[in-house]
């Protein structure tokens, strides 16, 4: 039967599993609650009727406010993830990436922390003083860990270029011509698949974890004050972060 | 350090993995917003200040709303289980059926759930939109009727097996009796069957003290039984807890 081959399909179990993880619905979320924001701006500067902009701005409010309340809580994972990294034997880690790594999940934990406690006051609960303040706090430590992670992934990126030029220079001529065709060959799309390395796998994942950084590092920016970005380009640079972290959520619980 | 006995502690990695699933996140939230629904009618009966009903009417109406937004999608599941229980060859008859009834109710609850959730929040009100949760309502309350019937079922099966159970080992346990007393030790492979088995009628039990008290809250919002909000947030905290206490022991 037609249903039969619907709810049997794997897409299906795949996204029951997906659904099933906090991070899998927080990214969902997150991607409608950003791009609902660009579509927002976007729907007031286009001149459309009130009733379009507000059902957009009440998207974004809403789906905001429940992944707050979704991230009750969460800051134990990152305190955790700092105290992990902080023991990571030095000779195994570079110390540059381990105390980056450190920096940035204990700007993780600190946003979360001062989050969760703003969280009464902005859903309206139970209003009280020092509220904006903490919120304020709370984008300053998003920026701080973000800025760490911006810092580990350029450091990464450019550690990797270095090891690469090293293996090129030192093998004879014949192989480095090799390696040159190689490193054309996987720039083509067909050849990538079986052409990637694991030193590729680790420069895509590196830069593709940067790019969500730089993107994320916009929306405490703007918060803040720091630099003058409309809601539209905040918008898109949260879709983007959100659809890379949702693309990843998915790709784990394949 | 204190620090690191405390953040390598077993449970606190238990704890990061019963919060990475959604039905953890939804259990913890559920509990809390059925019991400030309790305390909310409770403080009221007792004249308390407005405002310390108001803090606990606001956590309740706030979880609700997250809640409603943690199952947007959830109905997939549900259509998914009904067709494998559809599916299932070797399941007793009854069993399939109030298996099947159960997952559908609770499919068509979703589901219209889903549709109500941008009135709700006020995103985009709509006029069917009270209708639709009525249904909703309805779809529940058989999802959850259809489980009580496979919980009862269950729990008759099981008390007839024991039964017979002892029937057959009359001799065997004379025998396990003696054993026992001259050894001290209790014999192995009966014990592990029996341990089985109740661990089975436990379950079946929480299950159908869960389910029950699940009826209350269907049944106060549609108007068939006249139970004030202290009894629905009460029971609702009873069943949210024995999920949260389920979820916490499948994420060990």
């Amino acid at each position: 039967m037609v249903a039969d081959a619907l709810i049997y399909h794997p897409v299906v179990s795949h996204y029951n599993r997906f659904v099933a993880t906090t991070v899998g619905r927080d990214k969902t979320l997150r991607t409608i609650q950003y791009f609902s924001r660009f579509l927002a701006w976007y729907t007031y500067r286009t001149n459309s009727p009130a009733a379009t902009v507000a059902f957009f701005e009440a998207i974004k409010k809403n789906f905001g406010s429940v992944r707050k309340a979704m991230r009750l809580g969460k800051f134990v994972e990152h305190f955790k993830a700092a105290a992990v990294a902080s023991d990571a034997k030095s000779g195994s880690i570079d110390p540059v990436v381990k105390y980056l790594a450190v920096g940035r999940q204990l700007g993780y934990a600190f946003y979360m922390m001062l989050d969760n406690l703003a969280y009464f006051d902005q859903c309206g609960i139970k209003k009280f003083e020092g509220a904006a303040r903490m919120q304020r706090e709370a984008s300053r430590a998003w920026l701080a860990g973000l800025a760490c992670n911006i810092a580990a992934g350029t450091y990464q990126l450019y550690n990797l270029r270095v090891a690469v030029r090293k293996q090129r220079d030192s093998q004879d001529a014949e192989k480095a011509v090799e390696v040159k065709k190689l490193e054309r060959c996987v720039y083509r799309r067909a050849e990538v698949a079986e052409a990637l390395t694991p030193h590729d796998r680790d420069q895509r994942a590196t830069q593709l974890q940067l790019i969500s950084d730089i993107c994320d590092s916009i929306v405490p920016s703007a918060a803040l004050g720091l630099v003058n970005f409309d809601d539209g380009i905040v918008g898109l640079a949260g879709t983007t972060s959100s659809l890379i972290g949702l693309f990843a959520a998915w790709q784990k619980t394949a | 350090m204190v620090a690191d006995a405390v953040i390598y502690h077993p449970t606190v990695s238990h704890y990061l993995k019963f919060v990475a699933t959604t039905v953890g996140r939804d259990k913890t939230l559920r509990t809390v917003q059925y019991f400030s629904r309790f305390l909310a009618w409770y403080l009221y009966r007792t004249n308390h200040p407005q405002t310390t009903i108001a803090l606990f009417d606001g956590i309740k109406k706030n979880f609700g709303s997250v809640r409603k937004a943690m199952r947007l999608g959830k109905f997939v599941e549900h259509f998914k289980a009904a067709a494998v229980a559809a599916d299932a060859k070797g399941m007793d008859p009854i069993l399939r059926c109030c298996a099947i009834g159960r997952q559908l109710g609770y499919a068509v609850y979703m589901s219209l759930d889903t549709l109500t959730y941008l009135d709700a929040t006020g995103i985009r009100p709509s006029v069917s939109a009270k209708r639709l949760q009525r249904e909703a309502y309805k779809a529940w309350m058989t999802g959850l009727l259809f489980n009580v019937m496979g919980g009862v079922y269950t729990l008759y099966m099981m008390t007839e097996k024991s039964r017979s159970m002892a029937k057959d080992d009359g001799e065997k346990a004379v025998t396990a009796k003696k054993f026992e007393r001259y050894t001290g030790m209790k014999a192995g492979a009966q014990d592990a069957l029996a341990d089985v088995v109740t661990r089975e009628n436990n379950q079946a039990k929480i299950q159908l003290t869960s389910d029950i008290c699940d009826l209350a809250i269907p049944l106060s919002a549609l108007g068939y039984a006249d139970l004030d909000d202290g009894i629905v947030g009460l029971a609702g905290t009873v069943s949210s807890l024995l999920g949260l206490y389920t979820q916490w022991t499948k994420t060990a």
